[in-house]
């Protein structure tokens, strides 16, 4: 498998009037064509990690690595122009709340047309029939409407599906996802993993899913990293979940409630200190 | 058993939008029952709804056999507290957790106020320690344990809980839900609670209503849920989705 994302000894502090808070201490992993799920609770530093490679971390945090290389680049040696031409381009990321991340006084179409008009040398017409053919792709029927609808006046579900229209347009070769499904309804959710999924597959790209939920990623990623107090504390394929070996992660797949199960009270999670050494 | 609580045909209009058409509900003495559904589905407005705090254009509600009027007066606030989805914006920032559970007490001439606010702290697992901090330092579950506190506070008898954890990390969520439940076994609480998780609400609930588009879809037991004993599309979808991503070949 050709590597992609190498990142080493990642780390991410923000240096705080009450002392520096270290948000990700040290995290490797290797990435290729393949998804890569990351979990883990608030303060987990998995968003972090995300950010970092996507180049969205706060002036103020101090980053370093033994090695962020995307495609043999190295994102902590070039400069922030040559960061830019990579994000967005080669490197995309999906948010959580397309409420939030679309721009709310721009119609749709036009954000997507940006972003392709951004990377792209084309001209308005073509960059038109591209943003509408890949709103289509995203499974919006009526393509044309909502290329000039505004954000607030489309559903969750739909923004969502604009959102990973923008980010795919540009045909990246890494995808970072963010909690892509966290704002939305379970049968909206199923739809939206159902087309990132298809596309995925079908561009070839590399996938990061962020996430809280451990088994929505388990059952959309080939390996999952699970992620605790800014540190990976198990990486283990997709299928082999349930023999999860770190009683951190046994303590959040156990922790949850089951439909059919009745386990009362629930066992919770007993957090050693060693866990975050 | 006597009814704790019940709601007929109510309906709830916000400038022209109707949010709930037409609901009824009965829930039993110390039962605990779940309304489920998605975004838009009005079960958060039939908990607000009961509570007071949305406009009633049709319909009655009653608690403990007494209908309520178009205001809630100070007895049933006595008899029914809410807890809030978002603990981040339900206790009040600048108010020491002392402060907040002192308020209600005040409100309902409680005489006992210090006794009440250990107890109270106590019940829900925080101890005293935490009985002069403000909310920004305390954790999401935390904050819940202490909204929790402050609802039951009044010693009410009907809780309605409005996504009591969907803002927790799964861990704290379990944590939660075991303090919800280990309340209600001691105190006889009944409970109405809201939310989209179907294996949240099998969990808590013995019964439970599926909504959809401000209207009932069904109504069932836990158990039939979990069996799959449904007899709409609608809340075998919901099933089928809670089930995760299956992909398909």
């Amino acid at each position: 498998m050709t590597e992609l994302l190498s990142v080493e000894q990642l780390k991410v502090h923000f240096p705080t009037r009450t002392g520096v808070v270290e948000a990700v201490r040290g995290v490797s992993f290797t990435l290729g064509k393949e998804r890569l799920g990351i979990v883990g609770e608030s303060g987990s530093g998995k968003s972090q990690t995300g950010r970092a490679i996507m180049g969205l971390t706060p002036p103020s945090a101090r980053i370093s690595a033994d090695r962020l290389a995307f495609d043999g680049i190295d994102l902590l040696g070039i400069s922030a122009r040559e960061r830019r031409s990579l994000r967005g381009k080669r490197i995309a990321m999906i948010l959580q709340d397309p409420k939030y991340s679309l721009n709310p006084v721009m119609s749709i179409g036009r954000q997507i047309v940006e972003t392709l008009r951004t990377h792209e040398k084309v001209g308005a017409a073509e960059a038109r029939d591209r943003a509408l053919a890949m709103l289509e792709a995203v499974q919006i029927r009526e393509a044309g409407r909502v290329f000039d609808l505004h954000p607030h006046e489309v559903s969750g579900g739909m923004g969502q599906r604009a959102m990973i229209a923008m980010m795919l347009i540009a045909g990246p070769e890494l995808l970072i996802a963010d909690e892509p499904t966290s704002a939305l309804d379970v049968t909206v959710q199923l739809d939206i993993l159902a087309i990132l999924d298809r596309l995925v597959a079908d561009r070839g790209m590399g996938l990061i899913f962020i996430s809280h939920d451990l088994r929505l990623v388990s059952s959309f990623c080939n390996r999952v990293i699970v992620m605790y107090a800014g540190k990976i504390v198990e990486e283990l394929p997709a299928s082999e979940l349930a023999n999860a070996e770190h009683p951190y992660t046994r303590g959040l797949l156990n922790c949850m409630p089951k439909i059919g199960e009745h386990r009362h009270p629930l066992p919770v999670l007993d957090r050693k200190p060693e866990w975050a050494l | 058993m006597s009814a704790a609580l019940t709601v007929e045909g109510l309906r709830v209009i916000y400038d022209g939008h109707h949010a709930l058409k037409g609901v009824t509900l009965e829930v039993r003495q110390g039962e605990s029952y779940g309304l489920v559904g998605e975004s838009g589905s009005g079960k958060s407005t039939l908990l607000r709804a009961i509570a007071g705090l949305a406009p009633v254009a049709e319909g009655q509600i009653a608690v403990g056999g007494e209908r309520l009027g178009a205001r809630r007066d100070k007895a049933f606030y006595r008899k029914v507290q809410m807890v809030f989805q978002d603990p981040y914006g339900s206790l009040h920032p600048r108010q020491t957790v002392d402060r907040l559970l002192l308020e209600p007490l005040a409100i309902h001439g409680f005489a006992d106020i210090e006794a009440r606010i250990v107890r109270a702290l106590d019940e829900v697992g925080l101890g005293a320690g935490f009985r002069f901090r403000y909310s920004h330092q305390l954790s999401g579950g935390q904050r819940q344990r202490v909204a929790i506190a402050r609802a039951l506070i009044l010693e009410p008898s009907v809780l309605l809980l409005d996504e009591p954890t969907s803002a927790l990390d799964a861990s704290v969520q379990a944590e939660v839900l075991n303090l919800l439940e280990q309340v209600r076994g001691d105190r006889g609480l009944t409970f109405l609670m809201v939310s989209h998780d179907l294996a949240i609400v099998t969990h808590m609930c013995e019964r439970l209503m599926v909504m959809q588009g401000g209207e009932e879809v069904e109504r069932l037991s836990a158990d039939d849920l979990a069996a799959q004993h449904v007899t709409r599309d609608y809340t075998r979808n919901l099933l089928t989705a809670s089930a995760g991503f299956v992909r398909r070949a």
